[in-house]
């Protein structure tokens, strides 16, 4: 038997920090307490976001150990993150994804800046949003990641 | 009295003739013609008749009668011809008006074929059925070339039977089928006729081309009351040669048995790889017809045992039931693949996806149902008559010389295989064609009130025989083959030998089944939840019509593991792949068609090359040979 994890665990080697959010979220139902699988969808980003949401999986954040996942398709997924605001050709793709999110599922829109007006948005009308994030860190996400898992 | 029935159907057919400047009148002739057929049928089984004679020349005369053979195919052939006129009455409307006259004229050739009594009866019947039919499959536009391959094999038979009824005048100094006995010549060449009119396996690529290109009932016309005529053609000659057990025929048997596996594989593997709607039913006729044949050929080896009589028995009694099991579900088949086919005007089985719902819930039931059949699915009437060849071929370990017990293993192996990739082919068929996705068509508007009382007809008689095949055994009078046994009651088992080797209840299993399966499913499709439909992934994308998996996909994968049997190919037109794949037989008769065409080049170039001298000397040395000879 490998003892490494025991000694670690022992040790308190992993990292012992709290990510905290700011932002309100929904929680979702019990189930996702312990493991959350995610798809992401780049619906309009300079990228940046794109690489925020990379850093998750770095050994530096490692989502794995609070059974945060990423799935390849949507059909795998719980929480669908929104990365953007939808350009106007990805606006139908981003319907089908919703269409392919087994219930029960979640959405989390997480948006680079204000420049796009509420109107607009609210007018796609996606089902199940359980919160909005504008322009994060990494820490920010896996913070409202963790939220929505524990479900208050 | 019984013979009454009988005139009153030849009357209606003429009359159905003389009416057919008016399409519904005629084929409701027809349709009453041939409810007047399944009566005589049914009276003819239990108590055979004769006609009317008509005295020729002395000694040669044409004469008919009914027995309990002809009976009971007369009682098939027009339970198939019922739902082709009742079917006719709204799809001859797309055909000219002739259609009616033709179609009568050819039920009245085959029903002539069933109740002939000589040999010039059975030719003149032959002759008319095969003229008219090649007259309807000339009915669609653009299918010369087809009809005229159907109508050379036609008369290919013709001939053969030609020569079979001369051997046997020459033998006994009259053409009657009923007192005389045949010869070994009259036994090949009738076999050979009637194997090409059943489009056993080297003569089988008439009945493709035919198929296809014909209108919907002149194809189910075809497909099945036609090839029908062959079986009822070798049960006749089998039943003219006299004591088969005390002759030996056994390499009859043996040749019937390999020829119908080797066509009955071959038909089911052509029908996996058809891509056209109506080749696939096509290539199932062959191979049902295979099964046939070698029901009988078994049936034929047994009886020259007197050990092995009940085998021989059971093997006729299989061949009959895989008869009416091929006519009802071919008859309902095309029917209803017709109906979609002109409803949604398509031509391949990928194009005419999902008629359930864009054509309607009848016809795809039809479609679904003698798909089932064909793939022995039970308690359907082709469940049981699979079933009982496969029986057949298991008790094939009794007979005696080795010979006939290698033959029969192998083609036992040949015919099992047949049997499953027919379940694969009619997945295919009815997957695509009756529970596809429609895409959103919409079919076209026309009547089809007819088109689906004809087919509700055949459903029928798809399901009941089959739930009640103990009844249709006893019927056919081999009640020796239904008992009781293991808490069935008497008449409600199969048995397919004496002592007990295999058994079978559709009737119960059918009620077991209900019990364990189908009411536990109602209760769980009534209690469960609302089920959301969606595409599949497609990386957000909707998908368009071509990125569905496609029926030739379904196949592909065999065509391409078994790339030397059907020579598959690859072609590339417009940056787009597709897979060909071809009959080899084709291949033959092409080669075949180009070498005759070479040499009669030739020989044109040698007789008629416009040298007045040469016709002179021809035409000289021709009245000389004459002249001697007629001296």
């Amino acid at each position: 038997m490998k003892w490494w994890p025991i000694r670690g665990l022992s040790r308190f080697l992993t990292e012992k920090r709290d990510y905290k959010s700011d932002t309100s979220v929904k929680p979702m139902k019990k189930i996702f307490r312990r493991s959350l699988h995610v798809y992401t969808i780049d619906v309009g980003n300079s990228n940046l976001l794109n690489f925020e949401i990379k850093e998750l999986q770095s050994p530096q954040y490692n989502t794995h150990r609070f059974g945060i996942y990423f799935a390849d398709s949507p059909r795998h997924a719980d929480l669908l993150i929104i990365l953007g605001n939808p350009t106007e050709k990805m606006v139908e793709p981003l319907m089908n994804t919703v269409k392919q999110m087994p219930e029960p599922f979640g959405i989390l829109i997480v948006e680079e800046n204000e420049i796009v007006e509420e109107n607009e948005k609210n007018s796609l009308q996606l089902p199940n949003v359980v919160g909005k994030l504008k322009n994060p860190e990494p820490e920010e996400i896996l913070g409202a990641l963790l939220k929505i898992m524990k479900g208050n | 009295m019984s013979m009454i029935f009988a005139y009153i159907s030849f009357t209606l057919y003429i009359l159905g003739i003389l009416f057919s400047f008016k399409r519904e009148a005629s084929y409701l002739l027809s349709f009453l013609g041939s409810i007047f057929v399944f009566v005589t049928g049914i009276i003819g089984t239990f108590y055979p008749f004769t006609l009317g004679e008509i005295e020729l020349l002395p000694k040669i005369y044409m004469s008919m009668d009914v027995n309990h053979l002809s009976g009971i195919f007369m009682t098939i052939a027009a339970t198939s011809w019922i739902a082709i006129s009742i079917y006719s009455v709204d799809y001859g409307k797309f055909y000219s008006k002739d259609m009616g006259l033709w179609l009568n004229l050819s039920m009245i050739g085959m029903l002539t074929i069933m109740m002939a009594k000589d040999g010039l009866t059975f030719i003149t019947g032959w002759e008319v059925m095969t003229v008219s039919s090649y007259l309807l499959i000339l009915k669609s536009k653009g299918s010369f070339k087809e009809a005229f391959e159907f109508l050379a094999f036609g008369e290919l038979s013709t001939v053969a039977l030609i020569i079979a009824f001369a051997s046997i005048f020459l033998k006994n100094g009259n053409f009657s089928l009923v007192q005389n006995s045949g010869t070994a010549l009259f036994l090949i060449a009738t076999t050979f006729a009637f194997a090409v009119k059943m489009g056993i396996f080297p003569f089988h690529t008439w009945l493709i081309g035919a198929h296809v290109k014909a209108p919907s009932n002149v194809s189910a016309l075809l497909s099945a009351p036609l090839t029908l005529m062959g079986v009822y053609g070798i049960f006749m000659a089998l039943s003219v040669m006299p004591n088969l057990y005390l002759y030996n025929f056994e390499w009859w048997g043996i040749l019937a048995v390999g020829f119908g596996a080797v066509s009955a594989f071959w038909g089911a593997l052509q029908a996996l790889a058809a891509k056209q709607l109506k080749t696939l039913p096509a290539y199932s006729t062959i191979e049902n017809n295979g099964m046939i044949l070698s029901a009988i050929g078994i049936s034929v080896i047994a009886i020259g045992d007197p050990n092995l009589q009940i085998l021989s028995a059971f093997a006729t009694l299989t061949a009959i039931i895989l008869t009416i099991s091929h006519t009802f579900s071919k008859s309902l088949l095309f029917l209803s693949i017709g109906h979609a086919k002109e409803a949604l005007n398509e031509e391949n089985i990928d194009d005419l996806r999902g008629s359930w719902s864009a054509v309607g819930k009848i016809p795809a039931l039809g479609i679904i149902l003698s798909g089932l059949s064909f793939s022995a699915f039970p308690p359907l009437i082709g469940f049981v008559g699979e079933w009982m060849l496969l029986e057949t071929f298991f008790q094939s370990y009794k007979l005696v010389n080795v010979g006939e017990k290698i033959v029969t293993t192998f083609s036992g192996i040949f015919v099992a295989l047949a049997i499953g990739m027919a379940a694969f082919s009619m997945v295919k068929l009815t997957g695509y064609t009756a529970l596809g996705f429609d895409h959103g068509k919409k079919s076209k508007n026309m009547p089809n009130m007819a088109m689906k009382i004809a087919e509700i007809f055949l459903i029928t008689f798809v399901v009941a025989p089959g739930i009640f095949a103990p009844f249709v055994v006893k019927y056919l009078g081999y009640g020796i083959f239904t008992s009781g046994l293991f808490g069935v009651p008497k008449p409600f088992l199969i048995i397919s030998s004496i002592p007990v080797f295999g058994v079978l209840s559709p009737t119960f299993f059918t009620i077991v089944f209900s019990i364990l399966f189908i009411f536990p499913l109602f209760f769980y499709l009534s209690r469960r939840k609302k089920v959301r439909k969606i595409d599949p992934w497609n990386g957000g994308l909707s998908l368009k019509e071509n990125e569905y998996f496609s029926a030739p996909a379904y196949s592909a994968i065999l065509e391409i593991v078994l790339k030397k049997i059907y020579i598959t190919k690859e072609k590339i037109s417009d940056y787009e792949a597709h897979i060909e794949v071809v009959d080899v037989v084709n291949l033959f008769y092409k080669g075949l068609k180009s070498w005759i065409l070479k040499i009669e080049k030739i020989i044109s170039q040698i007789l008629m090359n416009g040298n007045l001298n040469v016709y002179i000397i021809y035409i000289l040395i021709a009245f000389t040979v004459i002249f001697f000879i007629l001296r």
